[in-house]
């Protein structure tokens, strides 16, 4: 157990574009809990995505330290990056971001395909993730059979099929119902509740960050707490 | 579930693009391997030719006739040890579009001078006793289903009139690509015999003479002293070794056999470019899954391994098209190519084979190569923004 799961020191990041400066994230420090359920809100390009992408290890702060689950980040090359991923990280996306041509079990069973685990147990883990979710009956249903909210719980399901210290989701339900967010929302509830997940959700929607233990704003590059 | 399924579903993801891809592929495979037999053949007939058969011609064409009078001095030639001769006879069988080879021979010498022809004792010795009969390569009496003491009836073109013949033998050849097995020889005296009726002023000549050099005796000697002992004659000859005739030839043909060379490998190009944009659309369409695959921590090398596995299975399935559509094309580009009925036998071996998924493999694995540098040098993030 990593406590806290996340610290950020210092975070710079800037974009260099046509000559001119533009600061993301400026000079940003904070450290996030094991076991809290954090959203992050903040105007549209106040950095959001930005931020969420540098704790998932997928993007590099320009300056600042960035330790999460008890590595420093900043220092691994692209192929440790990866591998350190698919230990820690399970990654929701706004717009589920499903293979088509693979059915929703073999989708959760992605990840699994890095790990060690035979072929018999990957078919449990599969199983017990697509449970959990919902979505049992649905194993060899391709994603364009599937509803958009359910799309979004096999996305779900293939964050979590690995057991990852952390899950990071970016306007999970930015594409959904009312219906089928406040599903997804009680699932990552659960997940932090019953599981002791810590998740990370970046959400425009105050109502889904209601849902959340902690709520963070993000403007002009720093990260407030709401008054 | 293995990345190798995941490479099967996106392979067959678009089927009209993957049908248009395959059969791209096929077509060069198709023309390669035609192209391959080509040269092959080539290249067989000259290795396979005998050295000491000579074969002696009008010095000013291959069209003109010899006198039969020559025989005579072309056996006190020193060295030369069987003198045979014969004329294209030109027969033809119902329709003359159905043409095939027919030669009229010198029965006596004609299975000493060509060792290839494999035939009973029975059917050599039916055929050498009876003057009508004729003896026919087994490609030829299956194409008309003809059998052995079957009566025949040809329309001579070159010895004119009907002409009764009966089916004494069916041979096969050691060597197909200097013998066929696609003709017909029936007996050279049988149809000059009815020539000196019909046409005597053309009676009595033949379109070639093939002296057996004597073993241990250079060929090229004995040629050379040929041509020598009917210079300032009324028909000069040419003499050659079948080796050397057709060397000469294949030399002759140099220049197109090159142009054919280059041309196999220009083909290929084109099978590199069908498969590199075929391979380019797809990777360029699924950037965004392969930026997904990689954020759940997948290396550069398992992208690496999704595409190349993409292209080498595009390729083989093009290359197993062509070859299974090779075989048939190869017979009916046999049939063809002939050449007053010389039909070639165009055997597709293990090596053209071979060398037809040779290539696909090797096309499929260059056509991997700039696809997969786009997914190496792809960061997650640029993947993910990937619209589409
Ligand atoms: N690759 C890039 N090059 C230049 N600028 C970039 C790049 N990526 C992001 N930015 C800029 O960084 C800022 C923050 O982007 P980010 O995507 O993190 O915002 P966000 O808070 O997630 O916005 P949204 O709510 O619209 O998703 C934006 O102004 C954006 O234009
Ligand atoms: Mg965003």
């Amino acid at each position: 157990m990593y406590d806290p799961v996340v610290t950020l020191q210092r975070i710079l990041k800037v974009y260099f574009r046509a000559g001119t400066e533009v600061s993301v994230l400026r000079d940003l420090s904070f450290s996030i809990p094991a076991g809290t359920f954090l959203a992050i809100m903040g105007p549209s390009g106040s950095g959001k995505s930005t931020l969420l992408n540098l704790m998932a290890g997928i993007d590099r702060p320009t300056s600042g330290v960035v330790v999460v689950a008890g590595t420093r980040l900043h220092e691994l090359s692209e192929g440790d990056m990866a591998r350190w991923r698919a230990r820690h990280i399970g990654y929701v996306f706004q717009s589920y971001n499903l293979i088509p041509v693979l059915t929703a079990a073999e989708n959760v069973e992605l990840p699994l395909l890095l790990t060690h685990l035979s072929r018999s147990e990957r078919t449990d883990h599969v199983k017990t993730a697509l449970r959990l979710v919902g979505l049992g009956d649905r194993m060899d249903h391709y994603p364009r059979q599937l509803s958009g909210g359910q799309e979004q719980r096999v996305g779900l399901a293939r964050a979590i099929v690995s057991d990852p210290t952390m899950i990071l989701a970016d306007e999970p339900t930015g594409n959904l119902d009312r219906e089928s967010a406040e599903d997804i929302l009680t699932l990552f509830g659960r997940l932090n509740r019953e599981l002791g997940k810590t998740i990370v959700m970046v959400t425009h929607d105050p109502r889904a960050a209601e849902r959340a233990q902690l709520i963070r704003h993000l403007e002009k590059g720093v990260l407030e707490t709401p008054p | 579930m293995t990345l190798g399924r995941l490479i099967l579903r996106n392979t067959m993801r678009r089927p009209v693009r993957l049908g248009l891809t395959v059969g791209g592929l096929a077509m060069v495979v198709l023309a390669f391997g035609l192209i391959r037999l080509t040269l092959d053949q080539w290249q067989a007939s000259s290795r396979a030719a005998l050295k000491n058969r000579l074969i002696t011609v009008h010095a000013m064409s291959d069209e003109l006739r010899l006198p039969l009078a020559y025989k005579d001095r072309l056996t006190v030639i020193p060295g030369a040890r069987t003198v045979h001769f014969g004329s294209v006879f030109g027969g033809v069988y119902q329709d003359p579009k159905q043409s095939f080879g027919s030669f009229a021979e010198q029965a006596s010498t004609f299975f000493e001078t060509y060792p290839e022809v494999v035939l009973s004792d029975a059917e050599r010795l039916a055929f050498l006793q009876d003057r009508r009969g004729c003896i026919i390569g087994h490609r030829l009496a299956a194409r008309f289903g003809w059998k052995v003491g079957e009566a025949i009836t040809l329309k001579g073109t070159v010895y004119p009139g009907d002409w009764e013949l009966v089916v004494r033998g069916i041979f096969r050849s050691t060597s197909p690509n200097v013998m066929g097995e696609g003709e017909l020889y029936l007996h050279w005296a049988y149809a000059n015999e009815r020539l000196k009726t019909t046409e005597p002023d053309r009676a009595d000549q033949v379109g070639w003479f093939v002296v057996r050099a004597a073993d241990g005796i250079n060929g090229q000697t004995v040629a050379e002293a040929i041509d020598a002992s009917f210079a300032n004659s009324s028909a000069e000859t040419r003499t050659e070794s079948e080796q050397a005739y057709f060397a000469g030839w294949v030399a002759r043909s140099g220049a197109l056999l090159r142009g054919l060379e280059w041309m196999s490998g220009i083909i290929n190009g084109i099978a590199l470019l069908v498969l590199v944009n075929a391979l380019a659309m797809a990777v360029r369409e699924r950037t965004r899954e392969y930026a997904v695959i990689k954020t759940l921590g997948f290396q550069p090398l398992h992208l690496v391994s999704l595409v190349l596995g993409e292209s080498l299975l595009l390729a083989l399935l093009g290359g197993g098209f062509g070859l299974v559509l090779l075989f048939p094309a190869a017979q009916l580009y046999a049939v063809m190519t002939q050449d007053r009925g010389y039909v070639a036998s165009y055997s597709i071996t293990t090596e053209t084979m071979g060398m037809c998924l040779g290539v696909m493999l090797l096309v499929g694995l260059l056509a991997a190569v700039w696809p997969a540098i786009r997914l190496i040098r792809m960061t997650t993030l640029e993947g993910l923004r990937h619209a589409g």
